[in-house]
């Protein structure tokens, strides 16, 4: 397990600002945020590239704050890949281990194997800078993984790659993942990597630890209006809360009032996801409480998936199949009633 | 077609080069092919030959085992005073080689070190060890400026990565850094023997110039040509044109090619 305390440093330009994580064993953890929001300088802290300021760090609770880097028993794989280029592919992966001092033969073996794992063993005798995107992660993943770390650490591994290449790697690290059971920690600024790979995610931003949770979690339950942004939750209006009654809370945005069953008091955010938003021509009796008649005033179409925008006082986007979307003969400027229930009201 | 700012800088960097050209060339037509071998096989070119390559090539490997630990701390580290430091080393290649030259003297003629270096044994000042003192500092600063800019050059995640994968700092430095700068510290000693081989000034105060004794090639020039010796001067002038010729010639095909990558 990883245990992280209270963690800061200062760079003057910078700074990580008490960051508390727990990272479990055998997890697939991700650093989710957007460019400059610290993940680099984070994962760079944990690998203890840099001394910290304040903060401690344990790893299987022996606290390495202060252990130097070649001690922490910690990979680190680079979004530039950064292997040695004055090295073949072969001698990159052997790099390690020769200072292990494994027998020669052993050493000869060990690598061959890891670059079959990874289907590189064709490119032994090649120069880095030969290879392409793909050749290098997967090279600069064998030189890590060959050492048999505790953590795993991979600061936006994929973010150069084309999208097929992505997807075999993805593919790929869930496998290693699995058959070398260790650690992960894999920081990047793509949301749907994070909800490909990641058992749980953190999302950060301007040198903080926003939220911890799962995908679903973070995703239906974003902890601010930053998150939900981030994460791409559509529907995020402002409005302000007030009690309605035993368990009902309501929402007034200035133009609809709006039912949620979360109980909250005062200025806040709530959020909607369009796939619990229900779509009719006609008005239909329903238990929903959030019952709304708009005009369509924006109709986007991603193939088998319609994303509709309906203006209800507030714009509110809807998702419909294709096949619902041609059955209700919709267009632009048509009339429709929109329901969703007051618990898949979030508010934040 | 080809505008006409590019043809003018185009025609004045060429016509100046030409002019350089002549310059340079124009040594090589000044002695006979007869007095040139008599000159360069006298015993005072001989001589300062010798003495110079010698003196040279110890005080540049000196140069160098200071030059990259030094260069390396201030890429790499942060420490107290660390622009005052890299400001001092600057300042001799901004001031004439000759005030160099007289503050080494001023320094090793201190009445207090001298005794002590007495006392040791060891003679600075218009000897053989003065002539690779002064080399030294001439040549110091032009090797840290170089190095420092090369292992500035070399991104610091690949130690990092290295370091990552079980190696030590000192491991890292050999197996990785060094590899990864080898471009620019062959670069640094060209240049640190090229230095160390032309400097006159700093080398004929330190050394005291003296003949069949601490004579360089840029000295034997000097007296030379004060002497109405004509061949001997021009002599040792195309053997320093030769040595920087090599010197450059060096440089150009083998450093730059090496850093591409890193």
């Amino acid at each position: 397990m990883i245990k992280i305390e209270n963690l800061s440093r200062n760079w003057k330009e910078f700074q990580i600002d008490q960051v508390n994580l727990q990272i479990k064993t055998g997890e697939y953890f991700v650093i989710l945020g957007p460019s400059g929001s610290g993940k680099t300088l984070l994962l760079e802290l944990i690998a203890g590239m840099w001394p910290t300021d304040s903060g401690e760090i344990y790893v299987d609770n022996k606290n390495i704050t202060d252990t130097p880097l070649e001690k922490r028993g910690v990979g680190f794989v680079y979004q530039n890949y950064m292997l040695f280029p004055h090295k073949t592919v072969f001698e990159n992966i052997s790099f390690g281990l020769n200072m292990k001092k494994v027998d020669k033969k052993e050493v000869k073996i060990r690598v061959n194997e890891m670059m079959k794992l990874l289907n590189i063993d064709h490119l032994a005798h090649r120069l880095p800078r030969t290879l392409s995107g793909g050749e290098q992660q997967r090279t600069a993943l064998a030189r890590a993984l060959i050492i048999n770390p505790k953590v795993l650490l991979m600061d936006e591994p994929l973010s150069a790659l084309d999208r097929k290449t992505r997807n075999d790697l993805i593919r790929q690290m869930k496998e290693l993942h699995q058959k070398f059971d260790i650690t992960m920690v894999h920081v990047t600024h793509n949301f749907d990597e994070a909800l490909a790979l990641a058992d749980r995610i953190a999302i950060m931003k301007d040198g903080r630890i926003s939220q911890v949770g799962n995908s679903t979690e973070i995703f239906r339950h974003p902890a601010d209006k930053f998150v939900a942004d981030f994460v791409g939750v559509e529907n995020i209006f402002e409005g302000f809360a007030k009690k309605d009654g035993e368990r009902l809370t309501i929402i007034d945005t200035g133009k609809v009032f709006i039912y949620s069953t979360e109980p909250k008091k005062g200025p806040v955010h709530m959020t909607v996801r369009p796939e619990d938003i229900i779509l009719s021509s006609k008005k239909v009796e329903t238990s929903a409480r959030n019952v709304f008649k708009g005009k369509i005033t924006e109709i986007i179409d991603n193939g088998a998936l319609i994303k509709l925008t309906v203006d209800i006082g507030e714009p509110i986007m809807v998702f419909l199949t294709r096949q619902s979307f041609i059955e209700m003969e919709l267009n632009i400027g048509k009339d429709v009633w929109t329901y969703f229930k007051a618990t898949a009201v979030h508010t934040f | 077609m080809r505008s006409k700012l590019e043809l003018s800088f185009i025609s004045i960097a060429f016509i100046f080069t030409c002019i350089l050209f002549i310059i340079i060339g124009s040594i090589f037509l000044i002695p006979s092919f007869e007095g040139f071998l008599n000159a360069l096989f006298s015993d005072e070119i001989q001589f300062a030959l010798r003495l110079t390559l010698s003196t040279s090539i110890i005080a540049a490997s000196c140069v160098m085992l200071v030059a990259i630990p030094t260069a390396y701390s201030l890429a790499r580290y942060d420490f107290p005073l660390k622009s005052v430091v890299k400001s001092i080393i600057d300042i001799p290649m901004a001031f004439p080689e000759i005030v160099l030259g007289i503050a080494i003297l001023m320094m090793f003629g201190n009445q207090f070190l001298w005794n002590v270096l007495q006392n040791l044994g060891i003679d600075i000042v218009f000897t053989t060890a003065g002539v690779i003192v002064a080399q030294f500092f001439v040549a110091f600063p032009y090797s840290v400026r170089i190095l420092y800019s090369t292992f500035n050059y070399v991104n610091p995640r690949y130690e990092f990565v290295s370091r990552s994968l079980g190696y030590g700092e000192f491991e890292t430095l050999k197996n990785i850094t060094l590899p990864l700068a080898r471009g620019g510290i062959f670069a640094s000693l060209v240049v640190t023997i090229a230095r160390c081989i032309g400097t006159f000034g700093a080398v004929l105060l330190v050394g005291g110039g003296t003949y069949l004794k601490t004579e360089t090639l840029s000295i034997a020039i000097y007296y030379n040509l004060s002497l109405g010796n004509i061949d001997n001067a021009i002599t040792a002038a195309i053997i320093l044109v030769v040595i920087s010729f090599i010197a450059i010639f060096v440089l150009e095909k083998y450093t730059y090619k090496d850093m591409e990558g890193v």
